[in-house]
């Protein structure tokens, strides 16, 4: 990598395109590979894997984790960390449930005024940013590492989250918010069918039109909107270079401190926005929603190749580290392994995927 | 920029008759200035950018719309015009800054700040650690420069540099000037002399 190739002619100029755009894309292959290895061996495993109804709930758990992971991936491109999202997931879900059963309380789960519910949904999207933002100004002004001034935020906002909802868990969110949660209004065709193709070895009525669930969409959206800022816009550019190298990029008259205090007011949204999905979806607040999440969402993000130094990652493959881990966790509850095993085998994969990333890096440098 | 990593100095910069902002590198841009550290792998390139990401870096504003969206297409033809004209030696405007020798990421640098359109350029060392070919390449790009009407400001330890490319030198020791040197007298021995004696010369000879 370190030749300089000069500009001269190639008869196999297509060929040898062929091979750089393929050397580029070497670890997404290898990501995927991983993946669809991890899948077949799955399904051989235990052949209720690709069943719709496993997909389905698959999907459901992953959707939370893939919200909470894309606004990782941003933060940790641009050189920090943002250890206090499970909080603030559990924090803004509160805030949603809070507002919409006990603030202003309703006759019946049906019978809300529809501001009362504009309400409880908007005003959490704010709870994030506004951490974010007070996270940020000691972040940058200060000068601490955003992990030890998250890592105090992780504890005031699950305090916060107990004295919101008195410790107890709030039942009967509006039926309006649950149905859309709990609803799969699109479908789309899936190779679900899959699994019987293990078991007939027939290829027939592969694709299964999929009912997916509405919050999928939702986490497809941020996707879409996180790939175009990052890959499309300046903002994107500048987030990039100020996790590569600070100084270059404030030399290059980029406000650096501003960008960071941005990415950690998006990774504070999507943990709210996450936090409001999952009151939707699960129609209750628990004092622990997004326990432990952190850790998690943190693991998926390097899994999909998003280094721990910043200045490299890219959005989408963080999709695939986050499917990695949930079908990790999933393999383990179908193979009903003990729970308390779990952690052992997530471990195991967060510590395999970074090992791996290292000794490519150093491989790298030595050529 | 200046004074951007060390502590507040004395003095004030202004460019035409107008005071820049000190420490603060974004308002020195605007106002006119661009630096060019000595520290390329520090302070200059971006390795893992591209050459149009590493020239574009300082301007992106002026490729994104309203909305913030990036002319990518512009963005490349800038750098393709850049790469001629400095005579870069890459792979393409797409190629990574890895990929290049020391002396092309050193003028992929210049390429850089050149167009931020600067009215004074200050490049402290500007031929440190490339090969002999480079330097001179390199020095001729700095001679356009000035020739062009930009105030070119430079640092450096190279006396033969000094030599063949300033109208004036000042020797400073310890943040002071001890000499100042113009026209005929810019030449080895009384540069030498100035630094090793400290006396402040006429200007002119």
């Amino acid at each position: 990598m370190t030749t300089v190739s000069s500009p001269k002619p190639e008869p196999l100029a297509g060929v040898s395109r062929l091979f750089a755009g393929l050397k580029r894309s070497y670890s997404l292959i290898q990501a995927l590979g991983v993946l669809a290895v991890l899948i077949v061996a799955m399904q051989i495993a235990n052949d209720r894997f690709l069943s719709p109804i496993n997909v389905g709930n698959l999907l459901g758990q992953m959707t939370i984790m893939l919200i909470v992971a894309a606004g990782m991936t941003i933060v940790m491109i641009a050189g920090e960390l943002d250890v206090s999202v499970g909080s603030v997931v559990g924090l803004s879900a509160a805030v949603a449930g809070w507002i919409m059963v006990r603030w202003i309380p309703a006759p019946s789960a049906n019978d809300h005024s529809w501001w009362v519910i504009v309400l409880g949904l908007v005003a959490p999207l704010f709870v994030g940013p506004v951490l974010g933002l007070f996270v940020g100004f000691i972040v940058t002004k200060a000068r601490i590492p955003s992990f030890i001034v998250t890592l105090g935020m992780l504890m005031i906002a699950r305090s916060l989250t107990l004295v919101v909802t008195q410790g107890q868990p709030i039942p009967d969110i509006p039926q309006i918010v649950r149905s859309f949660g709990q609803g799969r209004w699109v479908q789309i065709p899936l190779p679900i069918a899959f699994s019987d193709f293990f078991r007939t070895s027939s290829f027939s009525d592969l694709l299964v039109w999929f009912p997916i669930q509405n919050i999928v969409w939702v986490a497809a959206i941020v996707y879409a909107v996180g790939w175009f800022v990052l890959d499309r816009t300046a903002f994107g550019k500048r987030v990039y270079a100020v996790g590569s190298n600070r100084t270059v990029a404030i030399l290059s008259g980029i406000r650096a401190d501003r960008i960071k205090i941005q990415c950690l007011m998006i990774v504070g949204f999507t943990a709210s926005l996450a936090g409001v999905v999952s009151v939707s979806r699960l129609g209750a607040v628990s004092p622990n929603t997004g326990e432990g999440l952190e850790f998690e969402v943190i693991a998926a993000v390097v899994i999909g190749g998003t280094g721990l130094y910043g200045g490299q990652g890219k959005i989408l493959r963080t999709i695939i580290g986050v499917i990695i881990i949930a079908l990790t966790r999933n393999f383990l509850n179908l193979a009903r392994i003990a729970i308390f095993w779990q952690g052992f085998a997530t471990g195991a994969i967060i510590l395999a995927a970074v090992l791996l990333e290292a000794l490519q890096r150093r491989i790298s440098e030595r050529r | 920029m200046f004074g951007a990593a060390g502590r507040e100095t004395s003095g004030r910069i202004l460019v035409e008759g107008v005071p820049v902002p000190a420490r603060d590198p974004a308002a020195s841009l605007k106002s006119g200035i661009a630096l060019l550290t000595n520290d390329r792998l520090g302070e200059g390139i971006l390795q893992s950018f591209t050459l149009i990401e590493n020239i574009c870096l300082p301007i992106l504003s002026r490729f994104s719309g309203a909305r913030g969206v990036l002319d990518f297409a512009e963005m490349k033809r800038t750098t393709e015009k850049n790469i001629q004209r400095l005579r870069v030696n890459a792979p393409g405007p797409s190629a990574l800054a890895r990929q290049l020798s020391g002396g092309n990421q050193q003028k992929v640098l210049f390429a850089k700040w050149l167009e931020t359109k600067p009215k004074i350029f200050v490049m402290d060392e500007p031929t440190i650690g490339v090969d002999v070919g480079a330097k001179e390449e390199i020095r001729r790009i700095i001679d356009e420069i000035a020739s062009a009407g930009v105030g070119v400001v430079l640092v450096t330890t190279e006396l033969d540099e000094l030599v063949l490319l300033c109208d004036r030198v000042l020797v400073m020791f310890r943040g002071a000037v001890i000499g100042e040197l113009s026209g005929e007298a810019v030449n080895r021995e009384r540069i030498l002399h100035a630094a090793a004696c400290g006396e402040i010369q006429a200007a002119a000879a």
